[in-house]
C-alpha cells in the first residue's frame, strides 16, 4: 500500500489561490468554508518585510486526532492513507472538528456532514493528481507515495530540508513543506478555516 | 480556530453533573437506612434530569436523527464521545429498573430486592464514570485546554450538586456538603498550581484569575459557591432558611467552576 503524502516548497508559492479556487469547484465548498486554503503573513517591520504564502490544507496525520474522537466511525483511513469522512456515518456531533487541531475540518450545512480535504481520492484513484496540484501554477505541491523513493515526493523530501505545521502536536502529519524561511510558526495559532466575521454582509447599508 | 461546541455542550457539561451527583449523593446520604423518599426522588430526579440532558444531546447534533449511531456503533472506542453516549444510555436503563423498583415495592420501606440492590451498585458505578467522563470528552478538544487535566474537579463539583439538592430536599447532607466545599478548595489550589507552571496554562490561569473570566471566578465559583456556603453552614448550622440558601449558592458555585472549565482558553 502506498502512503500518500504533498509536499509545499514555500520558496515557490506565490499566493494566487489557484489552489484554493480549484478545491472549492472540485467540492463546492460552502462559502466561509475551506479544505485547502493560503495564509498571507507579514513578518518584520519598515523597511524589512517580508510576505510569507503558506498553503494550508488537511494533514492527513498518521496519528490523526480526528479519526480517533468520532464516535460514530464516520471518520475513516483509506488503504493508502488518506483521512476522509463518511458522509452517511455523520451525526454533525463536531467531536473532530474538536480535536483536530489544524481546524481543518468544517460543517457543510448542504451535505449535512463534517467535511475536509480528502486528497482528492476519487481523483487519485484514477491516477489523477488532486485538483490543487493540477492547479499549482509554479508546482510548489508535489503529491504522491512517500514510501516510494523514486517518487517525485520522496525524492524532493530527501533532497531538502522538510518540515511540518504545528509539529509539538504530534500527529505526525503527511503533509510536508519546505520551509527555508521559517515561515509555519507564524501561524502556529492558526487554522485552515478563515475567520470571516470581520467580513461584511454584503448586503446594502 | 473554530469553536466546534457551543452553548448547548456547555449546557450538558454544567447540567449532567445533577444526575450524576444526585445517584451518588442520594445513596452516600441514604447508605445506613435509607430515607425511602430521598431514594425515591433520587432516582425519579436523575432520570428525569438525565433524559432531558439527553435531549439537549441529540438537539445539539447536526443531524439528531442519526443519534443512535453512537449507541450501535463500536468500532471506535478510542472516542470519549462514543462512551458517553453508551453511558448515558445505560445509566437511563438502570435507573429506569430501580424507579420500577422503588415504586412496585410494598409496603414502602421495604427493603429493595438483592438483584434491585446489584442493579444500584451498578448505578453507582456508571455515575462515578459519567462524573469522569466530561474530563476526558474536553480533553480531546483544543478548545477546552483547561478541562484535561480535571477529572477531580468535575467529580466534586457533581458530589457538589448532588449534596446540594439532597440538603434542599430536607436530606441530611450539610456534613457531606462541607466535606465537598473543603476538598472541592483544595483540588482548585492544586489545579491553580498545576497551571502555574508552563506558559501557555500561566495564560489560562491569568485569563480565569485576573482575565474576562475572573468575575465569574472569583464571584460566583469560589465566592458564592465555597467561601459564602462554608461559612453560612459552620455559623449558623441550624438555621433551615440559611442551609437551604448556602445549598443554591454551592450549586451557582459548581455550575460556574464547571462552565469555565469548559469555555476558558477556548
Amino acid at each position: 500500500m502506498a502512503r500518500l503524502g504533498m509536499l509545499i516548497d514555500l520558496r515557490t508559492c506565490i499566493g494566487c489561490h489557484a489552489c484554493s479556487v480549484a478545491c472549492k469547484a472540485e467540492f463546492d465548498v460552502p462559502l466561509g468554508n475551506f479544505r485547502d486554503t493560503v495564509k498571507y503573513v507579514e513578518e518584520g517591520a519598515y523597511p524589512k518585510v517580508t510576505r510569507h504564502f503558506i498553503p494550508v490544507l488537511c494533514n492527513h496525520c498518521e496519528d490523526a486526532p480526528c479519526l480517533s474522537a468520532c464516535p460514530t466511525g464516520a471518520v475513516v483511513r483509506l488503504d493508502d492513507g488518506q483521512v476522509t469522512i463518511e458522509d452517511g456515518d455523520c451525526n454533525l456531533n463536531r467531536a473532530c472538528m474538536a480535536a483536530c487541531p489544524y481546524d481543518a475540518i468544517y460543517v457543510d450545512e448542504d451535505r449535512g456532514a463534517a467535511a475536509k480535504c480528502t486528497f482528492c481520492d476519487h481523483r487519485t484513484a484514477e491516477g489523477r493528481q488532486p485538483a490543487c496540484v493540477d492547479a499549482c501554477p509554479t508546482n510548489c505541491r508535489v503529491f504522491g507515495d512517500l514510501d516510494d523513493p523514486e517518487s517525485e515526493i520522496a525524492v524532493r523530501a530527501a533532497a531538502n530540508d522538510v518540515t511540518v505545521w504545528k509539529e509539538s502536536a504530534g500527529t505526525r502529519p503527511k503533509v510536508l513543506y519546505v520551509d527555508p524561511k521559517n515561515a509555519l510558526p507564524l501561524i502556529e495559532e492558526q487554522g485552515v478555516q478563515v475567520d470571516t466575521t470581520a467580513d461584511l454582509s454584503g448586503e446594502p447599508a | 480556530m473554530t469553536v466546534a461546541w457551543g452553548p448547548l455542550l456547555a449546557a450538558y457539561v454544567v447540567l449532567v453533573g445533577l444526575p450524576t451527583g444526585l445517584t451518588l449523593m442520594t445513596w452516600w446520604v441514604g447508605r445506613s437506612g435509607a430515607s425511602v423518599r430521598l431514594e425515591r426522588i433520587g432516582a425519579w430526579g436523575a432520570l428525569v434530569a438525565l433524559v432531558a440532558i439527553s435531549v439537549l444531546l441529540v438537539a445539539d447534533l447536526g443531524r439528531p436523527e442519526r443519534f443512535h449511531l453512537m449507541l450501535v456503533r463500536f468500532d471506535n472506542l478510542a472516542s470519549p464521545i462514543s462512551w458517553g453516549a453508551k453511558l448515558i444510555a445505560l445509566k437511563i436503563l438502570l435507573l429506569l429498573l430501580v424507579v420500577h423498583a422503588v415504586e412496585r415495592r410494598r409496603p414502602p420501606d421495604r427493603p429493595l430486592p438483592r438483584l434491585t440492590k446489584v442493579v444500584a451498585v451498578l448505578l453507582l458505578a456508571v455515575s462515578f464514570a459519567l462524573a469522569l467522563y466530561p474530563a476526558a470528552l474536553l480533553a480531546r478538544s483544543w478548545a477546552s485546554p483547561l478541562a484535561g487535566g480535571a477529572g477531580v474537579l468535575f467529580v466534586l463539583t457533581a458530589l457538589l450538586m448532588g449534596a446540594a439538592v439532597v440538603v434542599l430536599l430536607g436530606g441530611e447532607g450539610r456534613t457531606a456538603l462541607l466535606g465537598l466545599l473543603a476538598a472541592s478548595a483544595v483540588a482548585l489550589a492544586v489545579e491553580a498550581l498545576a497551571l502555574a507552571g508552563r506558559p501557555g496554562d500561566r495564560l489560562l490561569l491569568a485569563e480565569l484569575t485576573t482575565g474576562g473570566s475572573a468575575p465569574l471566578f472569583w464571584g460566583v465559583a469560589v465566592g458564592a459557591g465555597l467561601l459564602l456556603p462554608a461559612a453560612g453552614l459552620l455559623t449558623l448550622p441550624r438555621n433551615r432558611v440559611v442551609t437551604a440558601l448556602c445549598a443554591v449558592a454551592v450549586l451557582a458555585g459548581a455550575a460556574a467552576t464547571r462552565y469555565l472549565l469548559f469555555a476558558v482558553g477556548s
